[in-house]
């Protein structure tokens, strides 16, 4: 026997009935799925950088305290990022790169990200919206860290020079005055083989004094010397512990994943389409009025028509819509009993019935 | 017998509308073995009395009863009595602006003749018994001794007789009236009816012989192509 398919009369009205209010989940949600994941293109660029800590090169005074246990890289990328995190060094990179603006600090702030790729590998990466800003800011990042490196080291060192310089002239002044004060004991006393206790303790003191002097003057000459190297050398030191390896490549586009291209506009359609399905289900379900022949069905008696709703004219216009539907029903009232009072009159002159 | 002219708001009405209409009600006549003229001369073709009721107000039975009435009258051009027997709503009184005069209660009370109480519709077949006065006791008056006496004078002059009656959910009269009729359509209204409230109505009305059911105000939200790509039927 062959299964007779019944389409659901009551159902396809629904559908057709609510049909606005069923497309709105459907294309609303999609929609605000594309407006919650989709994004504006982003650009990136990264710069690669060797770095090492030779034990007979002075590292400079930003990685003279770095731990022991860190490696290289992790210890120079931690430096890099100190310096992002002032507000000067960040405003000089912006300015480096070209990008103006009042919040030109903070877009660096943003867009720079430095870490450590290895145990002497340091990376620095920008992503920006624009493709000149990424490399331009990794270039500038790297460029203002090496500026601010060989400058730090330098001026501590010339700090230091004038430091030593200073004691070195007060010790020397010292060293001088107890010299004369032995020289003149000297002359005073010449060294005799009867010399009298007194006279040789005496000497011994000044003596000791002298040669006390004359350590502090050389130790502080020493250390004069080692700044002065430093500062000459500042720039060679950096050079021994800090080699880009890799400059900022070219700018290149962050795509946009299939996913958020293609899957959450799907997502927010099928999950829209569930929305309408299930307001169109608890609709069809919670209808128990009559509507259709499939609604009589199993009545013990016949049905014996449907009359059709009378309308003024050619249908409502905008008093078809629900909120000024009470002004039609107000206008129509009676008006179905008048259309029906009016069949009397209507006799066709001419035919018997 | 007074005569009723139509008023300006009947005359207004669009032929189509009024074709749209006489053509459901004409399938209603068919159904409902209606269709045929009473005057032809067959034992099985009685005076038929149709007592025209829904379960709840505004579903629209008097709207059915004045045009079924009208239909008859015009198609097979037989005398058709139009009677008002919603003592409760008045609403055929309303509709031909006879709230004030005698009718359907005072001829049950005995006060007036059925002359007395019965207005013709002018240019027509059909004529109209209003509910009459408001009475206190609609309920005593449809149980009244007299309601066979009247039935049966009123059918004796016309070929149909049509009864708007009460609403079977808000009055315990109409089961009283329905047994009375030789046969009782129900009127539901489409949208708004529920299939509960017909099983309750139908229920109430046991023990009257209910030809048949329609729904009035039939509409749908189904474009015409769809309905007949799908061969869907109401």
């Amino acid at each position: 026997m062959e299964a007779v398919l019944v389409i659901p009369w009551k159902l396809v009205d629904a559908v057709f009935g609510r049909l606005w209010l069923l497309a709105i989940p459907i294309l609303l949600v999609p929609i605000v799925a594309v407006s919650l994941t989709q994004s504006e293109p982003e650009y990136w660029s990264r710069a690669n950088i060797w770095v090492s800590r030779p034990d007979d090169v002075d590292t400079g005074v930003l990685l003279r305290t770095a731990s022991f246990w860190e490696t290289a890289a992790q210890a120079q990328g931690n430096v890099m990022q100190d310096l992002l995190a002032t507000e000067s060094f960040r405003s000089a990179v912006a300015e480096r790169a070209g990008i103006s603006g009042v919040n030109a600090a903070d877009i660096v702030g943003r867009a720079v990200s430095v870490h450590a790729s290895g145990n002497n590998l340091v990376t620095v990466s920008a992503q920006t919206a624009t493709p000149t800003d990424a490399p331009a800011i990794v270039s500038a990042v790297i460029a203002e860290y090496e500026v601010r490196s060989t400058e730090v080291s330098t001026r501590t060192a010339a700090l230091q020079v004038e430091y030593f310089t200073t004691q070195l002239e007060l010790a020397t002044q010292e060293y001088e005055s107890r010299r004369s004060e032995l020289i003149a004991f000297e002359t005073e006393h010449p060294l005799t083989e009867e010399e009298s206790g007194s006279l040789a303790v005496e000497r011994s003191v000044l003596t000791s004094a002298v040669e006390s002097q004359q350590l502090i003057v050389d130790n502080i000459l020493e250390a004069l010397q080692e700044a002065q190297r430093d500062a000459a050398s500042a720039p060679q030191a950096l050079a021994a512990t800090f080699n880009v390896q890799d400059t900022a490549s070219p700018p290149q586009v962050q795509g946009i994943s299939a996913t958020a291209k293609y899957g959450y506009p799907a997502a927010g359609l099928l999950f829209g389409a569930a929305i309408a399905a299930t307001y169109l289900y608890v609709a069809y379900r919670t209808d128990h009025a009559i509507r259709t022949s499939q609604d009589l069905a199993g009545l013990p008696v016949p049905q014996l028509g449907f009359v059709p709703q009378l309308q003024r004219g050619e249908g409502q216009g905008v008093l078809g819509w629900a909120p000024f539907r009470w002004v039609a029903f107000r206008k129509n009232r009676d008006f179905a009993r008048n259309v029906a009072a009016s069949i009397s009159k209507s006799r066709s002159e001419g035919i018997a019935p | 017998m007074k005569v009723l002219e139509p008023d300006e708001a009947q005359q207004a009405i669009h032929e189509h509308t009024r074709a749209e209409l006489q053509e459901a009600i004409r399938e209603v006549q068919l159904l409902a073995g209606l269709d045929r003229n009473q005057e032809v001369p067959e034992p099985t073709l009685r005076p038929v009395t149709i007592g025209v009721t829904s379960p709840e107000y505004r579903d629209g039975k008097t709207t059915i009863a004045i045009a079924l009435a009208a239909s008859l009258g015009h198609d097979l051009g037989s005398e058709v009595t139009l009677v008002d027997a919603d003592l409760h709503t008045h609403s055929l009184a309303r509709q031909y602006r006879l709230n004030e005069e005698a009718g359907f209660s005072e001829l049950l009370a005995g006060s007036v003749s059925l002359d007395e109480a019965t207005y013709r519709l002018g240019g027509s077949t059909v004529r109209v018994v209003p509910a009459g006065k408001p009475t206190a006791d609609p309920g005593r008056v449809a149980r009244s001794n007299r309601l066979g006496p009247v039935l049966e004078a009123i059918r004796n002059q016309s070929a149909h007789v049509v009864l708007d009656l009460p609403s079977v959910l808000n009055s315990m009269n109409t089961p009283a009236l329905a047994t009375r009729c030789d046969g009782v359509i129900i009127v539901v209204r489409h949208g708004k009816t529920t299939r509960a409230q017909l099983d309750r109505t139908l229920h109430l009305l046991r023990d009257a012989n209910v030809i048949g059911v329609v729904v009035n105000r039939h509409r749908t939200s189904i474009p015409g192509w769809v309905q007949r790509s799908l061969g869907l039927r109401p």
